[in-house]
């Protein structure tokens, strides 16, 4: 076995071991529990950056162990996986950060930190998974390691909802499990491939259209699809850095993941469309776009607006994929990677309201703009790029969603596309008209002094960090390197002669 | 760096740095505004024709910056806009907007003066229109609120339609756009620009805010709306002009008449600048015309609109009447000139209704000019009341420029004298009013009131019905799934079968079933 085989277990190995030690060490161990905890990240980053070269110059990085017979534990970083994979390894370095300074006084906090590597490493190993049994592991890991993390703060409220979110997404594995073993059974492979492998079997349609509907919805309780989304809006108890990381970087992504290995390297595109079941899954996935952003118009709640708002975001990616076209592959694929800098960083405005403030509602929000200038800043930026405004990364998603859908004639997309923004807009621009214009109250509800600063460093730099990436992304969107420009490369892997 | 890219970048750039620097000039403050806002103005002046290109930029790799003839138009009219009103603002005692929303607003303003290419035009529309509400939103007192939310309201469903015409067009490169497709940028632009039926904004707006703000209201997003269309609806769009001509004619005629049923000067200032903005809608499917005629006619036509607010600023004295009557002159021949334009277009049997809309709007402007009061004597005037003539050059630059490209005929000339007359025998005839006749706004609060009740009542099914049916239906469903329950509905099961002679009928049901198979 070569160095290129082991850099996906070194890559998986750079979070689980630092999260194995952090889980030893004392509560007082702070110095020990930010260095690992960001050297872990920053080693990460440099072996993806490794990986992304040798991938562009046609590198095969895989790890391959037999597991059961007939089927092997397969890591494979193709330039698929690395996009999911950067997105987690990065967002993990800022949720991190910002997590050292949210949790500062917190009890609990090796447990907290050891869980949150647990949860990036099952991420990143769910992202290289090879296979869908291997799929099927991290995917069933991932939900194990993140109810800690939803319950953390030990409450009932929390406790309630980490039970909500055990049944929703177990129930969503055993869905992914059936799915599997079914195809097994047909095929005797379970391995992705460029362009789906259960095309040549000759296996009856009707078959396979069960198959499809039972790993969709399987990965669909993740990635929050209608009527499967439940859990997430009641997983806003958990504290801020846990609500950022399910959002932008592991769970619902990961579901979101789920339905793009599905459907390019399960079934395959050509084929999924074939069976007929693109269409469906676009609109399910149109459905969900709207229902989310019409509930988050009433919820007062900014976490839980939020949480709405990521219900109807995520499907954003589905419709690409499903719209089946170059284009819109590139519009869904790249939202993964847009949506996830954008809701971080409004996550992360969120906890810094409700750290420095007290502040959790939206009507509680007026004049915190002059408070906290340079954080509502971040979050006007993403809530921009959420609506789709230039030249945020959102545009360029809707854009590209949007071509994609008039270039294969699906202009019903286009007004999907349309009256989700209206409703974006709806919700997120008297979010800022009352941070920036209304009056702010004589006292807040929690406020805490920060020696004449708006809030710790610690917080404030992470969403600025991310969101200045959503700009220059946005801003530079057609330059080389960019989140467009690899998924390009992958879009043209996917569709390419 | 290029000039034209250091253009939208330097107000941006300010703008952070007042924003950063605590110990920079209060927020307030108008010079660092003024200051900038002369860049734009040299630029116009004195930079000989230019392109850069930007493949990097945005999504399409086609973007652009440009400096021609509708470019530098641009440039002198938000230059000028912006100019007066930092200079205003050093003058103020009110509180005013901060420099860093004027500063923003002026970048995305100069952004689509030069910008090339779908989304360089739409950041540009955008930054505009979302920085002027800012600016709105930054001044004092509750009155521009109302306003403020139906402007929000027309910018986004107008940023929807311009996003969905470019979609179009880039979904089908090289074809020439559809009807459809153009209507849905006509409709944007009248959305934003303050065509009626979506002018109800202005006049209230206009009539909350303080004289610097107006400035830029009255000019500003017409002037956006005018430069977006020269742009996305390139020249020679015939089949606009239906839509363009029911539209511009109507709106016209709609705010002649509700604005001279107005009371204050400012709300039929509004009504003026509305019925101008549907002035030159009529005349954008004709395109800009030679050397930008359009584009210099609008610098013009919304130039001379502009300097209205500052009047009230004066003392009566000759320089307050000179500078009106330029304004009112200059309005007046810019609005024959743009009816003139959009003859083309028109059916013969209409050809008279476009000067008729344009001696409408100077009607209008004069009815303004006439309402607008001048300072009394012992009150303290804003000095030097030379201010007022900025926006007034300006628009007279606009106007000869257009005069160059195309000399006027009679038929330009004559809208100026007879809208001017009519304005002044009407406020003479007019009876006197306390309270304007029809509200500020007309059927703008009558629809935000109607949308009002259909959010209420969405909101209200959210919170009630709906979750409500929402848990039962999952009580019923997770109670098909509740062990406990089941345990009991089996217990129960069990023993009303053991209260029937449960045996006799197993029998019976073996021994049916055996004689079928035996038959079989």
């Amino acid at each position: 076995m070569n160095t290129n085989a082991w850099l996906p277990l070194l890559v998986l190995a750079s979070s689980l071991v630092p999260g194995l030690v952090i889980f030893m060490l004392p509560e007082k161990a702070v110095a020990w529990r930010t260095a690992l905890n960001l050297g872990g990240a920053v080693v990460k980053i440099i072996l993806l950056v490794l990986m992304m070269i040798g991938v562009f110059h046609g590198v095969q990085y895989e790890f391959r162990l037999p597991l059961v017979p007939g089927i092997d534990f397969v890591l494979h970083a193709d330039a698929l996986a690395l996009m999911f994979v950067n997105l987690s390894a990065v967002l993990w370095l800022a949720t991190t950060i910002y997590a050292i300074g949210y949790l500062e006084d917190s009890p609990n906090r090796s447990r907290f930190f050891g869980y949150f590597s647990l949860c990036v490493t099952t991420t990143v190993g769910l992202a290289m998974a090879g296979n869908l049994l291997t799929f099927l592991v991290f995917y069933e890991a991932l939900t194990l390691t993140t109810y800690p993390l939803v319950v953390h703060r030990g409450t009932e409220v929390a406790r309630k909802a980490g039970r909500s979110y055990l049944a929703y997404t177990l129930f969503g594995g055993v869905l992914v499990l059936a799915g599997t073993i079914w195809l097994y059974s047909l095929t005797g492979t379970l391995e992705f491939v460029d362009r789906g492998f259960v095309a040549g079997f000759g296996i009856d349609p009707g078959v396979l259209r069960m198959i499809f509907a039972l790993l969709i919805l399987g990965v669909g309780v993740k990635a929050a699809l209608v009527p499967l989304h439940g859990w997430l809006p009641q997983a806003m108890v958990a504290p801020a850095p846990v609500s950022a990381l399910l959002h932008a970087v592991a769970v619902v992504k990961a579901g979101a993941f789920g339905i793009v290995r599905i459907v390019y390297d399960v079934f395959g595109i050509e084929f999924a469309a074939s069976l007929g079941v693109t269409l469906p899954l676009a609109v399910l996935a149109a459905i969900t776009i709207i229902y989310g952003s019409t509930r988050a118009l009433f919820q007062d709640d900014l976490k839980r607006r939020l949480a709405f708002s990521t219900v109807s975001q995520v499907s954003y990616i589905a419709l690409g994929v499903a719209i089946a076209g170059p284009i819109a592959t590139i519009g869904g694929l790249v939202h993964l990677v847009h949506q996830g800098f954008m809701k971080i960083t409004l996550f992360f405005c969120a906890g810094n309201y409700a750290e420095t403030l007290g502040v959790h509602k939206v009507s509680q929000l007026a004049g915190v703009g002059r408070r906290m200038p340079w954080t509502t800043g971040a979050f006007t930026l993403a809530a921009f790029g959420m609506i789709g405004v230039p030249p945020m990364v959102g545009f360029v998603s809707k854009w590209y969603l949007g071509l994609g859908a008039l270039e294969v004639g699906q202009g019903w997309v286009v007004l999907v596309l349309a009256g989700s923004s209206l409703l974006n807009a709806a919700y997120f621009l008297p979010i800022l008209r009352t941070a920036w214009f209304d009056p702010p109250p004589d006292e807040w509800p929690r406020e805490r002094d920060f020696g004449g600063k708006e809030t710790a460093w610690m917080l404030l730099l992470p969403p600025l960090a991310t969101v200045a990436a959503a700009l220059a992304w946005g801003l530079f969107a057609s330059m080389p390197g960019t989140p467009l420009d690899w998924v390009q490369f992958i879009a043209a892997r996917k569709y390419g002669p | 760096m290029n000039l034209l890219l250091a253009l939208p970048l330097l107000p941006l750039a300010v703008a952070l740095w007042l924003a950063a620097s605590p110990r920079a000039a209060p927020l307030g403050a108008g010079w660092p505004v003024a200051l900038v806002a002369v860049f734009p103005i040299a630029v116009a002046a004195l930079v000989s024709p230019m392109r850069i290109e930007l493949p990097e930029l945005l999504v399409e790799g086609q973007a652009a910056l440009v400096l021609d003839a509708p470019a530098r138009a641009a440039l002198l009219l938000f230059g000028g806009l912006w100019l007066s009103a930092g200079l205003l603002l050093t003058r103020t005692r009110e509180a005013g907007p901060g420099a860093p929303a004027l500063l923003v607003a002026l970048s995305g303003a100069l952004a689509l003066s030069l910008a090339e290419g779908g989304p360089l035009i739409y950041a540009g529309l955008l930054a505009t229109g979302y920085g002027l509400y800012a600016v709105m939103a930054g001044e004092p007192g509750q009155g521009w609120r109302r306003a403020g939310r139906m402007l929000i309201v027309l910018l986004v469903v107008s940023d929807l339609l311009v996003f969905e015409l470019l979609l179009s067009v880039r979904a089908e490169p090289g074809a020439p756009p559809g009807t459809g497709v153009l209507l849905l940028g006509l409709a944007a632009l009248v959305l934003r620009g303050v065509v009626p039926p979506a002018h109800g904004w202005l006049p209230p707006a206009l009539a909350a805010v303080g004289t610097p703000v107006a400035v830029l209201l009255v000019a500003a997003p017409t002037g956006a709306a005018l430069f977006g269309a020269l742009k996305l609806l390139p020249g020679g769009m015939p089949e606009l002009a239906p839509a363009a001509m029911v539209l511009g004619l109507g709106g016209a005629a709609w705010a002649t008449l509700a604005g001279v049923l107005q009371a204050e000067a400012r709300t039929t200032l509004g009504y003026a600048v509305a019925a101008s903005a549907a002035l030159l809608l009529l005349a954008v499917p004709a395109g800009a015309g030679p050397d930008g005629q359009l584009a210099w006619l609008g610098v013009a036509l919304l130039g001379s609109c502009a300097a209205l607010p500052l009047v009230a600023l004066q003392h009566a004295s000759w320089v307050r009447d000179a500078a009106i009557a330029a304004s009112l002159l200059v309005h007046g021949f810019a609005g024959g000139q743009v009816a003139n334009h959009a003859a083309g277009q028109l059916p013969a049997l209409l050809l008279l209704l476009a000067p008729l809309a344009a001696v409408g709007a100077t009607l209008l402007l004069t009815l303004a000019a006439r309402r607008t009061p001048a300072v009394a004597p012992g009150d303290d005037a804003i000095e030097p009341t030379r201010l007022a003539f900025a926006p007034i050059a300006f628009g007279a630059i606009g106007l000869g420029l257009a005069w160059l490209a195309r000399l006027p005929g009679f038929a330009a000339l004559w809208a100026a004298p007879l809208g001017i007359t009519l304005g002044l025998v009407l406020y003479r005839a007019l009876p006197f009013r306390s309270r304007a006749a029809v509200l500020p706004g007309d059927i703008a609060f009558v629809v935000e009131r109607a949308a009002a009740w259909a959010l209420r009542g969405m909101a209200a099914l959210c919170s009630g019905p709906l979750p409500a049916l929402r848990d039962r239906c999952r009580e019923t469903v997770l109670g098909w799934w509740d062990g406990k329950r089941w345990s009991r509905r089996m217990q129960r099961l069990d023993v009303q079968l053991r209260a029937w002679p449960v045996t006799s009928l197993l029998m019976l049901v073996v021994a049916l079933g055996a004689a079928f198979l035996l038959v079989q």
